[in-house]
């Protein structure tokens, strides 16, 4: 018997659930919260398989790794997974405070609108990205202080990289 | 008949011609950028050459590289599919001072319809109604105020060069006017090298229908029936279908008509789409633009034709006439496109980036894959995310339906996010499955943008990842970019796009 812990992050997020599993044979034995699952799994390919349930019903199932996030495609539908054991390092990502802007997406930075020290109000305009030739406007959700712009017209950014810092409080940065 | 052609374009639609000139014995010149060396449509050619470089400009969109290519391979003439150079009238010149076929409209009709303003001005003279629209404008200047003043909002921003609902921008209030027409020119420059941009009057939530016309060098011109294209997101089209349900007899003989005068009036060559806004209240429609080129969606129509129109742009440019009479056309059954896209239709269809991991599609009778990726294959941010086009053809549209909801379902991508569910509810959505829809759908039905999974189902989900949690981890799949060559594509079974 051994356990594991779980959050679903794809289609919807909800916290993460602890599971217990055992291998009994033929089936699997897993253990959600009060619930328990017996499951007989058979693979068809690398990644691919059937899924039986004890009521009887089978479903179609795939599966791969992205790094440390678990992607399952069961009967036409994605969920996404992750291991819930530790926090994860950032690997150069931000931390995503609240006053910071992130990329929403993966693309190139177009355009920079603002400079350290401006202050910006809610919904204006700070950055134009492209991503996948579509134009993508980036606007602040808050009112503030641009503490740090971290990129340059130009840059490649990934989804949730940090491209400014915002203090919320315009008084924050004066010395 | 021309021995070597090169394809100026990558992913599905490259995959597709190609498919055509094996099939009718022409040596296929593949050209890649460096992040496309190992996709399908470079290793299915007979020859291939590198672009070097990755962005858009410095690769597909190089027209000078693309000409010395095609001059070195010794290629006689160059498909260039949709989007990148199709529309641009000066690559079609560059072709031609080279001595090269470029398989499509001549430069000059490229000119009068790929500038969406003076195409509306040639419908007008033949005696086709258009959207009111303003000229070129510099900012809000003298001539947008005055059509302000005129229509009022909401109003469009439109680019004039484009396509593919790049450069629009939907105006609610002159608030947004100055920046919208700056952020549209910018888009439009980018893609397309040409960032003027004009208003259009917005008509409120209107049918998108289209017109598939044909025509030979001699004037010769037919139309291959319309195409339905409301289900859109960002301006973009999902899903595609014809006959289209909302046309009666009556109407799609003026509709074919007025497309047909168009492509007459600017003495159109090649394959050609009129497009449409249809209000489906009234019964009017009125012409919006006309694309010199290939569309995406043409798969539907060769579906219920039972012809290969790429087949025939090739036999056009290379000087035959089009011996096909407007007689010859008889549609027969019903036939709908999905487009597949890498995109999270529960995010604003913010695009997905990663490794194609599992790829496995769906096959049968009545269906038909056009795709350019394979697994293994890296979805990048440089080019737009089309994975591939789904297209079933049924003898009837509700079953038509059925096959494709069924279809979209045993459809196993992992490795990037996709728009398959979205695709999946909405053909099982009563509005649609009604056939009374407009280009307002996705916005009036939010539930459909909504993900919905049952809580038992999302249970035996929770407990199947605990399950793959458990094992031992696998080593990712190796790449497999010559599948899609070989799967299910009725065009290489059996030599015809007649379906089953």
């Amino acid at each position: 018997m051994s356990q594991g812990q779980l959050r679903r992050q794809y289609p919807d997020s909800v916290s993460s659930f602890r599971y217990h599993f055992e291998s009994l044979g033929s089936f699997a034995k897993i253990e959600l919260g009060d619930s328990e699952f017996y499951l007989t799994v058979t693979p068809t390919g690398t990644g691919e398989g059937w899924c039986g349930t004890a009521s009887g019903q089978a479903h179609r199932f795939g599966y791969a790794w992205v790094g440390d996030e678990l992607h399952l495609w069961l009967d036409g539908h994605l969920f996404i997974y992750q291991r819930d054991v530790e926090r994860r390092r950032n690997r150069g990502k931000s931390q995503g405070g609240a006053a910071d802007v992130l990329a929403p997406m993966p693309g190139t930075v177009l355009e920079v609108l603002v400079k350290a020290r401006d202050r910006v109000e809610k919904d204006q305009t700070v950055i134009i990205m492209e991503s996948m030739k579509m134009e993508l406007v980036i606007t602040v959700s808050g009112s503030g202080v641009v503490r740090r712009v971290t990129v340059e017209t130009g840059d490649q950014v990934d989804k949730g990289m940090r491209l400014l810092e915002l203090a919320e409080e315009p008084g924050s940065l004066e010395q | 008949m021309f021995s070597k052609v090169l394809v100026a374009n990558r992913g599905e639609i490259a995959v597709r011609i190609q498919q055509t000139l094996h099939i009718m014995g022409i040596r296929t010149v593949a050209v890649y950028s460096d992040s496309d060396t190992t996709a399908p449509h470079v290793l299915m050619a007979d020859e291939a050459w590198a672009l070097e470089g990755d962005s858009a400009n410095e690769t597909y969109l190089d027209t000078e590289k693309l000409v010395h290519i095609a001059a070195q391979s010794g290629a006689e003439a160059i498909h260039p599919g949709y989007g990148f150079l199709s529309e641009n009238p000066l690559f079609a010149v560059a072709c031609r001072d080279r001595g090269i076929t470029f398989i499509g409209p001549s430069p000059e009709s490229m000119r009068y319809l790929g500038d969406k303003i003076r195409s509306k001005q040639i419908a007008q003279q033949a005696g086709v109604v258009t959207v009111p629209s303003s000229g070129i404008c510099n900012g809000v200047d003298e001539i947008a105020k005055a059509f302000v003043a005129q229509w009022g909002f909401p109003l469009l921003v439109k680019a004039a060069a484009g396509g593919g609902g790049r450069g629009i921008r939907l105006v609610n209030g002159g608030g947004e006017l100055a920046q919208a027409m700056n952020s549209a020119s910018r888009e439009s420059q980018a893609a397309f090298g040409d960032g003027r941009v004009f208003l259009e009057h917005y008509i409120l939530r209107p049918r998108h229908v289209e017109v598939q016309v044909l025509a030979d060098y001699s004037g010769h011109t037919i139309h291959l029936m319309e195409r339905e294209c409301s289900i859109q997101r960002r301006h973009q089209k999902i899903v595609e279908e014809t006959p289209s349900p909302a046309l009666t007899p009556d109407l799609r003989g003026r509709m074919v008509q007025a497309a047909i005068a168009v492509a007459k009036a600017v003495g159109y060559e090649s394959a050609g789409t009129a497009e449409f806004l249809l209000d489906p209240q009234l019964g009017e429609f009125y012409f919006l633009e006309m694309n010199a080129r290939l569309q995406v969606e043409h798969p539907i129509t060769e579906a219920i034709l039972g012809l290969d129109l790429v087949e025939w742009q090739v036999r056009i440019a290379d000087g035959e006439s089009l011996t096909l009479a407007q007689d010859d056309v008889r549609p027969r059954g019903y036939a709908v496109e999905c487009r597949i896209y890498a995109e999270d239709p529960y995010h604003d269809f913010a695009p997905s980036t990663g490794t194609l991991l599992q790829w496995n599609p769906p096959s049968g009778p009545g269906l038909r894959l056009d795709s350019g990726v394979a697994r293994g294959q890296e979805v990048s941010i440089y080019y737009d995310p089309l994975l591939a086009k789904l297209v079933a053809w049924a003898p009837d549209r509700a079953t038509g339906l059925r096959r494709m909801e069924n279809a979209l379902s045993r459809f196993l991508v992992l490795g990037v996010i996709t728009n398959i569910p979205l695709l999946r509810t909405i053909m099982s959505h009563p509005q649609f499955v009604s056939g009374n829809y407009d280009i307002g759908f996705l916005e009036c039905n939010p539930a459909v943008t909504e993900s919905m999974v049952a809580e038992d189902f999302q249970k035996i989900a929770d407990a199947l990842a605990a399950w793959a949690d458990q094992q031992p981890r696998v080593l990712s799949a190796s790449p497999d970019a010559t599948s899609v060559v070989a799967q299910n594509n009725p065009w290489l079974t059996s030599g015809t796009g007649r379906f089953p």
